[in-house]
């Protein structure tokens, strides 16, 4: 009897969406950290089953919210739609595996303030989920 | 206004009532099925069902019929009935069961019940009288994971199960030898044994519970994640979702046709409200008033007893562990005014919804 849930009839499969680094460079260029990172979050390959993409993804989201000054924080967060709070939580987690390139204590402030915002539905979710970032 | 009854600081994985709740079915996380009884305000163990082999991990006492349905981690489920001052057990023939029996609940009309196992299987079973034993039709087209939970339609006809697979399944539960006619349903034409009418796919996270509303048009359930989903029998096409900011959920009860209660290891019973013409679920309040700090005491009681002693206490949550069953308790037309809670410090509260913000 195997475990595993099969993949075949299960959309997690199919609807691959990426970021697209130009339009999220000109965000970045235009100073708009909040609208990028939003950008990000909105196509976040969730679904994606190539790891590089993922990778590539969470190196826009992190570097984006590296970008921020703590003192915005709370208003990026804020200014975040609802739906795409998970996300955010999943890459704020996702950038604690690697604290050389990601200061940790940056991520920290972040986990704070959006943690404020959805409670602990969103760790919960970000343990869940099988949509990964 | 809550009252608060304890059987020691066992689990309560299940428990159930008698018909008139003088009497309370218990499941500790043991083997058997204990039996207590109210007496001047004491309950006293009257009955000790001992026949499983392994942790008991559902019970149903069907009030009207007085049968109690038990199941069990050792691959069983066994029908009581009470007999001259003792509760005698027939065993179900569950022929393909190789796993747990996770679920079992009597059909509102008490003529059958349905158990949901590990093995992926949900069964439908039923008294054959000419052979004397109770049967099990399993349905063919089954969840790919472990069955959860299961919840009967107010019609006596139709089943829902949830899975570990994050799916949620309508089940024609129609057996021919018991039900004489197939009913005209909300949820579709009611045909053979273990047709499956709908699947609904959740986000993402094991379902924990799931619920009919009291008209059976509305169906809920709550998962790992989270996440409280309803949908209704006008539009099955468009499932409602409440992403909540709380620690998951391991039952849901629906109060009235549309005001239903959460629990599970936010400490409180929470209440939600279904609007279906606008697609939201809204919460309304909690049902402990007494707000306390979810889990600190539970940690202060397992890693600093002592600083529990000497500091002044904190506001004392009425459950101070996990919820894990909730069950209606007094019914009046339309609504419950009353439900029960379990949880895993060996306590059972009964809460009374009088004077709550219920849609009727």
């Amino acid at each position: 009897m195997s475990n595993q849930i099969d993949d075949k009839d299960d959309d997690l499969s199919i609807n691959v969406v990426e970021p697209d680094e130009n339009e999220w460079k000109k965000f970045i260029d235009e100073m708009k950290y909040a609208r990028a990172l939003e950008y990000v979050l909105q196509n976040a390959p969730v679904r994606a089953k190539d790891p590089e993409k993922k990778k590539k993804a969470a190196q826009m989201a992190l570097s984006t919210m590296m970008k921020i000054k703590t003192s915005e924080i709370p208003q990026a967060v804020n200014s975040i739609p609802v739906p795409l709070r998970d996300t955010l939580m999943k890459y704020i987690y996702k950038g604690f595996e690697n604290p050389k390139d990601y200061s940790s204590s940056a991520l920290l402030t972040w986990h704070e303030k959006v943690l404020a915002i959805t409670g602990l539905g969103s760790i919960v979710r970000v343990l869940t989920d099988r949509r990964t970032v | 206004m809550t009252e608060v009854h304890s059987f020691g600081n066992l689990p309560v994985i299940a428990h159930s009532w008698n018909k008139d709740r003088t009497q309370i079915a218990v499941s500790l996380g043991k083997n058997d099925v204990r039996i207590y009884q109210k007496k001047d305000g004491k309950w006293r163990l009257i009955h000790t069902l001992s026949e499983h082999l392994s942790r008991v991990l559902a019970i149903d006492w069907a009030p009207q019929s007085n049968r109690i349905v038990s199941a069990s981690a050792d691959y069983n489920a066994y029908v009581w009935s009470f007999e001259n001052n003792t509760w005698k057990q027939q065993m179900v023939e569950l022929q393909r069961t190789s796993r747990a029996v996770c679920c079992a609940k009597w059909s509102p009309d008490e003529n059958k019940f349905a158990i949901g196992s590990s093995d992926k299987n949900v069964g439908i079973c039923y008294y054959e009288t000419e052979q004397r034993f109770w049967a099990a039709e399993m349905i063919k087209k089954k969840p790919k994971l472990t069955v959860t939970c299961i919840a009967w339609h107010p019609n006596n006809q139709l089943l829902a199960a949830g899975s570990c697979d994050y799916r949620v399944r309508i089940y024609s539960a129609f057996v021919k030898t018991v039900d004489r006619e197939p009913q005209v349903s909300s949820w579709g034409k009611i045909t053979n044994t273990g047709e499956l009418l709908h699947e609904f796919q959740s986000e993402s996270g094991w379902i924990h519970d799931l619920a009919f509303s009291l008209s059976g048009d509305i169906l809920a359930w709550v998962s790992h994640n989270s996440i409280i989903f309803a949908v209704s029998a006008r539009n099955p096409a468009e499932i409602t979702m409440e992403i909540t900011n709380y620690l998951p959920f391991r039952c849901i009860l629906f109060v009235s046709e549309s005001t239903m209660i959460v629990a599970g290891h936010e400490f409180s019973p929470l209440i939600y409200n279904y609007d279906e013409r606008k697609g939201t679920l809204n919460f309304v309040e909690k049902l402990d008033q007494q707000d306390g700090v979810v889990g600190k005491q539970a940690i202060n009681r397992l890693f600093d007893q002592a600083s529990m002693q000497t500091q002044t206490p904190e506001p004392v949550s009425t459950h101070q562990s996990m919820i894990t069953q909730l069950l209606p308790y007094q019914t009046e037309p339309n609504c419950l005014s009353k439900i029960s809670s379990a949880d895993l410090f060996g306590q059972v509260v009964i809460w009374n919804l009088n004077g709550r913000k219920i849609r009727k």
